[in-house]
């Protein structure tokens, strides 16, 4: 064998420059540069055995193994064997370089790096193995049942979500399929709470953790459409509609797909909202269609209200003729006790959006005002912008035809809420509407458009919650209801 | 029309008779060129970047249609750094587009574009969910505006990324609807056409099935090429499998697995290896997989950054060999991770060409279609003195 001519002209042996590298480097950076550059072929003829068996003295455990790796292994090394002197590669051979130790270390970085990319890869059964579980529910389905019921307080709920998690992951009770179903549920549900609470990274987070999971559950599967459908919520919440649109919409098939027929219906009634917020009401209507048609009235009474008025005002949009079972409902009384001041308030806005949309502006104005009025009245300083916003633009429709007064909407907004900055900041965009409409400034529709984004931007906030439910808390007792069933196997509902 | 900006596109789209008043430096001049140099994106995404920056200065005019430019202009720069790796640069120029998204019109070519190309993004993240949902949304708008070209490149992606993950019953839902124009995109078809085939076997459609195959078949000599031909027989092997002849299918893709070894090109050998260790664990042939990840091992020996998915494999194949893993549901997250790796520097290029990159092109002829249709509207005919 030639030694290298740098290391002989510094008269050190191989052995003593290794463990003066090893000493400067570490171990396991040496061993990493050494298997690198016998990939590379530049350690040719350099080390002698006596001088791997020092350096393998020197290094321990993982590293050890990566070398012997390098050495040991024969179609990892044969590159590297071929251009190493024969004598040397015969020393090699004569060493007992644990073959199987090397072989074994294959399949353990194999196990590892599958653990990393499916979670407990070595719990992944033999498909001849027999079912696992019991009829009693185990520990984690127990838990996420707990966790589910929480959906009025969802910092409660979150910290049960994770503990169903946990509990999940170390249980031990469980074959793959149900433990895979259990951590999905539970992360579809930690991603909820964590949405209703405005922690939109960490919301986003939690799906990133489901990815790897995602990866083993079929392609057609109600627990994809969970995480789907709050991933879509997250989007609508971080008013990227398109995107909420398409995830509601194929969350829907999918709940579709494994009759989860409610679920489905409260995807595709939230995808036609968020396309309606997109001003898209041709592609809306047909999810409210879809949704509308499959939604039980009689278990979510106010999103089938939303489901028909979202409905009617496609058509109205669209100038299609109103028909019977799409109308809405316009025979309750205002004051039916059954319907809470949020759901009438909603009802008043929408009818005063149809209005709107049939060029009746007088009924618009008044159905706006009462509903603007209300949302004043009960302190929801984000929906009363709104709601200002949309009477605003029906006044200033109606003022181009002669009538109507568009100013003062601001106003009424301090009035009601105060002189604080956030507050003054919304009556000032609305009069500042108002002043270029009244001076036919061609930039009033750039105006109106920047305003709705930023009234749109509006959170909710404690001292000042919405009043009206949003679709989407609306919906998410038919999603946990379907979360119950497919993650837990729970037959009732 | 108030925008200088539409102007400019209108009268200098590729498409548009009769170019007047065309302006070298004009945001549509330069999304123009942007696009017709897909094939350059580090330029693409230069002159795409000019042509943003531009209109997002312009005035909005009435019909929001230099907005629609604008996420066009967003989606070549999106493209681009997606096509050169730089996947955090395509969420940010996604972002960077975001405002713009609620001015443009709802049914407009640049939001569907724009869609296809996060849809894009996504796939090539991983999160195959919102890719397909993405690609479905992007089409359905195409529909909306009766565009073909879009429609039918958004279909075929997204009937390509269910096939990619071996679910034939939306494959073939998107597929039937891909209704690719072959002298625009003859690849892209006769895949199309090919995958077609495969999903209605696939869901127990026999007869169609072989139908379909015959007609993709006839498609071949439109779409030459050595990486076609891999794509195809590597598809015609699955087919076998499905159509009853097992020996046919396994001889077939192992020859476009050593094939692809030879080639050099790690991803693609290491999924083809994985196709044919599920054939051979569903036909019982336990014996024969340690020889799949030797080869494997032998080919791309000590290459630290293909390590993880060659051990990975290994393992798989060992604890199929010893029936002590439920293969199909080990098997997925290997062949998503495998799909979705990042390559290193020194893998060889894929030999099978991106049916995303194919798409793109059906994309820009979307485009260039759209302006025309825009111009026609803009514009009555202007009869020759």
């Amino acid at each position: 064998m030639t030694p290298s001519g740098n290391w002989r002209r510094r008269a050190l042996t191989v052995a003593a420059g290794l463990a003066q590298l090893c000493d400067r480097l570490g171990a396991k950076r040496l061993a990493r540069s050494l298997q690198d550059a016998i990939v590379e072929r530049a350690w040719a003829g350099l080390v002698q055995h006596e001088e791997v068996a020092d350096l393998l003295g020197a290094l321990q455990g993982r590293d050890r193994l990566r070398f012997l790796h390098v050495l040991g292994c024969g179609p990892c090394s044969r590159a590297a064997r071929s251009s190493l002197s024969e004598s040397f590669t015969s020393q090699i051979d004569r060493l007992d370089l644990d073959g199987a130790r090397t072989g074994a270390w294959h399949l353990e970085m194999g196990r590892r790096y599958m653990a990393e990319l499916v979670f407990f890869a070595d719990q992944i059964p033999d498909r001849s193995s027999a079912p696992q579980g019991s009829a009693r529910p185990s520990a984690g389905a127990a838990a996420l049942l707990v966790a589910a019921e929480q959906l009025a307080d969802p910092a409660r709920g979150e910290e049960l979500a994770a503990r169903a998690l946990a509990t999940v992951a170390t249980g031990t009770d469980l074959g793959f399929e149900e433990a895979l179903a259990q951590r999905l549920g539970a992360l579809s549900l930690l991603m909820l709470f964590r949405l209703r609470q405005g922690r939109l990274a960490q919301a986003e987070t939690t799906y990133e953790e489901a990815l790897s999971a995602l990866e083993a559950e079929p392609p057609l599967s109600g627990l994809r459409a969970s995480l789907l459908a709050v991933l879509g919520q997250l989007r609508w919440t971080q008013l990227r509609r398109d995107e909420a649109a398409a995830l509601l919409a194929a969350a829907g098939w999918l709940f579709q797909f494994v009759r989860e027929n409610q679920a489905a219906a409260a995807c595709h009634l939230q995808a036609g909202f968020a396309l309606l917020e997109e001003v898209d009401p041709a592609r809306a209507r047909a999810h409210f269609v879809i949704g509308g048609s499959a939604l039980d009235g009689e278990r979510a009474p106010a999103l089938m209200t939303r489901a028909l008025y979202g409905s009617a005002y496609c058509r109205a949009a669209l100038d299609i003729p109103p028909q019977a079972p799409e109308a809405p409902a316009r025979d309750r009384p205002a004051d039916n006790p059954d319907e809470d001041a949020g759901d009438e308030a909603f009802r008043r806005w929408w009818e005063g959006k149809i209005s709107t949309c049939k060029h009746d502006y007088h009924a618009a104005d008044g159905e706006l005002e009462t509903a603007r009025r209300r949302l004043l009245a009960a302190g929801s300083l984000a929906e009363a912008a709104r709601c200002s916003l949309d009477l605003l633009v029906v006044r200033l429709a109606a003022r181009y035809r002669g009538s109507g007064q568009a100013a003062g909407l601001g106003d009424a907004l301090i009035e009601a809420f105060g002189p604080e900055p956030a507050v003054a900041r919304c009556a000032e965009r609305l009069e500042s509407a108002a002043r270029l409409a009244a001076s036919g400034s061609p930039r009033l529709e750039a105006n109106l458009w920047s305003t709705r984004t930023g009234f749109a931007r509006l959170p909710p906030d404690q001292c000042r919650p919405d009043l009206i439910r949003s679709v989407q808390s609306l919906a998410d007792p038919l999603l946990v209801d379907a979360l119950r069933r497919l993650a837990c196997g729970e037959t009732t509902s | 029309m108030t925008g200088p900006a539409h102007g400019d596109a209108r009268a200098c789209s590729p498409a548009t008779p009769g170019i007047r008043h065309c302006n070298a430096d004009s945001p549509a001049e330069l999304l123009a060129q942007a696009e017709a140099a897909l094939g350059d994106p580090a330029r693409a995404e230069q002159q795409a970047m000019a042509a943003f920056t531009s209109l997002s200065h312009a005035d909005a005019d009435a019909g929001g249609r230099n907005f629609d430019l604008l996420l066009r202009a967003a989606w070549v720069i999106l493209r681009s750094r997606c096509v050169m790796g730089r996947l955090s640069g395509a969420e940010d120029a996604y972002q960077m587009a975001l405002p713009f998204v609620g001015a443009a019109p709802p049914i407009s070519g640049g939001r569907a574009t724009l869609l296809a190309g996060l849809a894009r993004l996504r796939w090539t993240q991983g999160r195959l969910d919102e890719a397909a949902a993405l690609s479905a949304h992007a089409a359905s708008i195409f529909g909306e505006a009766r565009e073909r070209h879009g429609q039918a490149a958004c279909r075929a992606l997204g009937g390509l990324l269910f096939a990619e993950r071996l679910d034939p019953s939306w494959a073939r839902a998107e597929l039937v609807l891909a209704q690719v124009e072959l002298e625009l995109a003859p690849a892209l078809a006769a895949r199309v056409a090919l995958l077609l085939a495969w999903s209605h076997l696939g869901t127990g459609r026999v007869q169609q099935g072989r139908e379909s195959l015959r007609a993709a078949r006839e498609l071949y000599d439109r779409a030459p090429g050595a990486g076609e031909e891999t794509f195809r027989a590597w598809w015609e092997a699955h087919i076998a499998s499905l159509d009853g002849q097992p020996d046919r299918a396994e001889e077939q893709l192992d020859a476009v697995r050593r094939r692809l070894l030879a080639e050099g090109s790690f991803v693609e050998a290491a999924r083809a290896s994985l196709d044919l260790l599920a054939l051979r664990v569903e036909a019982g042939r336990l014996d024969a997989l340690s020889e799949l990840t030797a080869d494997l091992l032998d080919t791309f020996h000590c290459q630290r950054w293909a390590l993880p998915p060659m051990a990975a494999i290994h393992w798989l194949a060992n604890q199929a060999a010893q029936r002590s893993v439920h293969f199909r549901l080990a098997v997925a997250p290997v062949r998503h991770y495998i799909s979705t790796l990042r390559r290193s520097p020194r893998d060889r290029p894929d030999l099978v060409a991106d049916v995303r990159d194919l798409a793109d092109h059906l994309l820009v002829a979307a485009h260039r279609d759209l302006g025309r249709a825009a111009a026609e509207e803009a514009d009555p005919v202007e009869f020759a003195p």
